[in-house]
């Protein structure tokens, strides 16, 4: 069976129109760009977007090009850049975007119950909070054993899941190049696993770590060679992220048109290779790499 | 070496005091630099056997301070890293000592907001969500910062309870299930405040230097306990800048800002 394939393969054979699809990374570490440029070139729509800790890039990309209709995230913002994500704010203030508010540790809790197989699962966050009055998927729960009160939190299966990793075997056994965010818990929950990676190595390669295998084989279904496939985000071990140009992309993002704008210069009609020369340009991506390795 | 000190760094002075040694501390992955200090400042004052909890991922790394930290660089010479979701394990069990949040709203009896201002349906402003930050309540106790203090943000009642303090007063947080913990105290850059035993409300603790009652008084949206004497928050010491300045802050992180003392 045929792993490697083209992040156009991957995208249009694994993502459908109103899938659950979860995003890896942390904040502006490993976020899959190009996974979602090629959503948004492919016009996938109604997703069910889950972000495991706060991909902000590709979640507030993926809102503003229309291709999300739910988001199950508990937080989007750019750090320091900017607390609170431009698209995300504008389409939840519009009542364009179906919000499963939560705490991040539900969204933990909903990828663990599926993970082991269970249709929910119980925690304390949220005890005392107001999460439950507006997300129908977190209950309290009295303990039937004592007296203890809980959260309960349904379960969530992503159809499919996409992290990025600095390297992979063609049959996606994927080492991380650093922390491991909570990509090992949204590979184990989802039916699929999509592993875009910064280099495919040999089989040999990685049995040589194993302890380094995070992301198994098993349930992978494509892996895509992308070098440079998280930019502007940070590519642990292989580059450091872009703050120029999560500037730009937050000075643009400010407004509809300015969005619009934005996707046209860099999305629409461009391979990731030219998104990478219109943004950074080689000499910008060669001293991004500097003092990583 | 100037005398003139930041109200980061005086709050990181604030913090650092209220460390004991010993303790297993947290502290969030965004706008860190403040709590970062403030461990690192104790470790070396009178905690050196605190651990510091960074970022849901990492303990004890020597990660510079900065504004810009990516995860990469947080891991670099870390005593040990770990997934995510295993900071939540260790925040519920109740083996982590204190932990820092802030937010966009806080209320009479020290809950936070992180979600939106007005109705959640269809809110004035949605925030950025509350992240990790509703677990922080399973430490054993936490520590507010807020960097601003008008009455905007220190308001009667907060819009949606993401971090739960007191709740609605005395007995609440058993009531509802939360069996330990609570904010210890708020520090915003005008003064410290707690939160009364019997009551559970915030009451004012001292006043940071040049500012007076009247102002703390004016800029909170809600009435706060003034005891009858409130003394002045102590600046920090020749030796707590000495440290963070030369030991835990030389690239002057926290004092890129105005001078207030």
């Amino acid at each position: 069976m045929a792993k490697v394939m083209s992040l156009e393969d991957a995208i249009s054979k694994f993502v459908q129109d109103g899938s659950t699809v979860l995003i890896g990374g942390t904040y502006m570490t490993d976020e899959p760009v190009a996974a979602a440029h090629e959503i948004i070139r492919q016009g996938k729509k109604d997703l069910t977007l889950v972000l495991g800790e706060a991909a902000c890039m590709v979640g507030d990309l993926l809102i503003g090009a229309g291709c999300v209709k739910k988001i199950v995230s508990s937080l989007l913002g750019f750090m320091r850049l900017k607390p609170i994500a431009p698209r995300y704010r504008r389409a939840i203030e519009r009542c364009d975007l179906e919000v499963w508010e939560a705490e991040q540790n539900h969204v933990h809790a909903a990828l663990r119950a599926a993970a082991q197989g269970v249709p929910f699962m119980p925690t304390l966050s949220g005890v005392g909070c107001d999460y439950h009055k507006v997300n129908p998927d977190i209950k309290v729960l009295q303990d039937p054993f004592g007296d203890r009160t809980v959260n309960i939190v349904k379960a969530i299966e992503p159809d499919v899941t996409i992290v990025h990793t600095a390297t992979s075997d063609d049959w996606g056994n994927a080492q991380h190049g650093g922390s491991l965010h909570y990509d090992i818990l949204s590979c184990r929950a989802a039916k699929k696993v999509i592993v875009m990676t910064e280099q495919v190595v040999s089989y040999d390669h990685i049995r040589k770590n194993p302890d380094k295998t995070h992301v198994i084989g098993y349930n992978v279904a494509a892996v895509v060679e992308m070098p440079f496939g998280a930019y502007p985000s940070e590519g642990q071990a292989c580059y450091r992220y872009d703050l120029d140009h999560y500037r730009e992309y937050l000075r643009m993002a400010e407004t509809d048109a300015g969005f619009e704008e934005y996707l046209d210069k860099y999305v629409r009609g461009k391979a990731h290779n030219d998104f990478l020369q219109l943004a950074a340009g080689t000499n910008k991506l060669l001293e991004l790499q500097t003092g990583v390795h | 070496m100037s005398q003139g000190y930041t109200i980061s760094e005086l709050m990181a002075c604030v913090f650092a005091r209220e460390i004991k040694d010993g303790e297993l501390g947290g502290c969030p992955g965004v706008r860190s630099e403040v709590p970062l200090a403030s461990v690192r400042l104790a470790q070396r004052m009178h905690a050196p056997n605190t651990t510091c909890y960074y970022g849901a991922i990492v303990y004890n790394t020597d990660a510079p301070l900065s504004k810009f930290a990516t995860e990469y660089d947080r891991i670099i010479g870390a005593e040990a890293s770990v997934a995510t979701y295993e900071w939540f394990d260790t925040l519920h069990r109740g083996d982590i000592d204190f932990f820092f949040v802030g937010g966009m709203q806080v209320d009479m009896y020290g809950n936070l907001n992180l979600v939106c201002l007005g109705d959640w349906k269809k809110p004035t402003l949605r925030g950025p969500g509350s992240a990790g930050l509703n677990t922080v309540t399973f430490a054993r106790r936490h520590f507010i910062w807020i960097n601003e203090h008008t009455s905007r943000v220190f308001v009667p009642k907060v819009d949606f309870i993401s971090c739960p303090g007191y709740l609605d007063g005395p007995g609440a947080r058993e009531g509802a299930g939360l069996r330990w913990g609570g904010p210890s105290i708020v520090v915003s850059p005008l003064a410290v405040m707690d939160f009364d035993q019997e009551t559970k409300r915030m009451r004012l603790r001292s006043v940071h230097p040049g500012v007076t009652v009247d102002e703390v008084k004016q800029n909170t949206g809600f009435e706060l306990i003034i005891p009858d004497s409130v003394p002045q928050t102590p600046a920090p010491s020749e030796e707590e800048l000495r440290v963070l300045r030369t030991e835990v802050d030389p690239a002057g992180i926290l004092r890129n800002e105005e001078p207030v003392g």
